[in-house]
């Protein structure tokens, strides 16, 4: 059984290997050639205007569910608000260019135009939700940017953002006690690394941060950067470093992934699946998001897929829904994403998806 | 400079090139076997 499940894993990683590495390049190169504070200060928490224009540039790049998740890494850790950055997850699998005219070619045009209008009112519904819990929620951050030296440890890093994000709002001024008991060595670590600074009273404060906003609208994010301006091969060679801190970061998450997949793949038998979503119900609906939730189906296999279970007798809408769930929402990439966002973000996340696949599933019934 | 692999991420590097490397030897006795 284990063995089965071994094989099935590794069959899975060679298939999202090279989506795996695109994305990983594509992450990278957003966080090293991207001026993101620029993007940032427009985007503020994430309104209609940014949530639309993440879910329509996500709709247009063609990324599978199992290459965004170094992107949505790199997004997050350039301070994205979670609005957008989820609107872009969502959209990103779901739809892209080719995509379309592949669904449109092989399962008409009625299924395809279903897949546009569903893609977009989820991607921008579970934006929007998000966009508003956050503002909700007052995580009210000042807007700082730290300079790193690329070569600081990432648990140093991360160290580094928390008692940054603290130090940023009032006073500014921090004792070792009030910042964080019992780990000075560590303070002193990030002071030496010039991330931190200490005055004659024994009170931490950030020496060199760039104030951008101080209002509601402002988050704090550390980029690992040292300068703005880079020429071009020094880019390119700080792009091929984030990609491979990258790497090393989430292959705790893509080995999981792909076990989970393998596992998927021994215990879920295509043919009891069949008996289930066929006719036009609720419930055929229902369980076709489920499938296409627990399947594995990288964005291009979803059409033939589709393709055999309607041929077995799928209806409508059901097809649809695996169309926008199989692509889009997935027990592995969610494994993978656990690395990136808290629990709570991620169930609601995936309930809204799950919920959204239903939804428009039942909608397209009914025309 | 290219950072270098820390505590658990040597184990999941090991991992990840251990599947990779028995689908490649799989994909590959499959493909002999074939032939």
């Amino acid at each position: 059984m284990a063995w089965f499940v071994y094989i099935k894993g590794a069959a899975v990683l060679v298939e999202l290997f090279q989506y795996w590495v695109i994305g990983l390049l594509i992450a990278a190169a957003l966080v090293v050639f991207v001026p993101w504070e620029g993007v940032k200060r427009k985007m503020g928490y994430g309104g209609l205007r940014s949530t639309l224009a993440a879910t329509s540039a996500g709709a247009v790049i063609p990324i599978c569910s199992c290459g965004i998740v170094p992107v949505l890494a790199g997004m997050v850790e350039a301070g994205i608000p979670l609005g957008p950055t989820m609107a872009f997850l969502v959209a990103a699998p779901m739809l892209n260019v080719p995509a379309v005219f592949i669904t449109a070619g092989v399962l008409g045009w009625r299924l395809a135009i279903g897949r546009i209008i569903g893609t977009f009112a989820i991607a921008l519904s579970v934006g929007m939700v998000l966009s508003y819990w956050q503002r909700r929620e007052r995580l009210l951050r000042r807007f700082v940017r730290l300079s790193v030296t690329p070569h600081l440890p990432p648990d140093l890093r991360q160290f580094g953002f928390k008692v940054a994000t603290r130090l940023a709002g009032n006073p500014g001024k921090l004792s070792t006690q009030a910042l964080a008991p019992g780990q000075e060595e560590k303070l002193w670590q990030l002071g030496e690394a010039g991330v931190l600074d200490r005055d004659k009273g024994g009170m931490w404060f950030l020496p060199r941060t760039s104030r951008l906003g101080s209002g509601p609208t402002a988050a704090c994010f550390v980029l690992p950067t040292g300068d703005a301006s880079l020429g071009f091969l020094h880019g390119l060679r700080r792009l091929a470093e984030t990609a491979w801190d990258f790497f090393l970061q989430l292959n705790y998450y893509l080995v999981l992934a792909v076990l989970i997949a393998g596992a998927i793949k021994v215990l879920l038998p295509t043919q009891a699946v069949v008996g289930l979503v066929g006719g036009e119900s609720l419930n055929s609906v229902t369980v076709a998001s489920f499938v296409a939730v627990l399947a594995y189906v990288c964005t291009y296999v979803e059409v033939p897929t589709a393709l055999a279970l309607i041929q077995k007798g799928m209806g409508g809408g059901a097809t649809l829904a695996y169309l926008l769930g199989g692509p889009g929402l997935s027990l592995p990439s969610i494994g993978m994403l656990s690395g990136v966002f808290t629990p709570r973000v991620l169930a609601l996340y995936a309930g809204l998806s799950f919920v959204g696949c239903v939804v428009a599933g039942y909608v397209f019934n009914l025309f | 400079m290219f950072r270098k692999p820390a505590g658990r991420e040597w184990v999941c590097l090991g991992l990840a090139l251990v599947l990779y490397g028995s689908a490649v030897v799989f994909v590959l006795a499959r493909g002999l076997s074939l032939s």
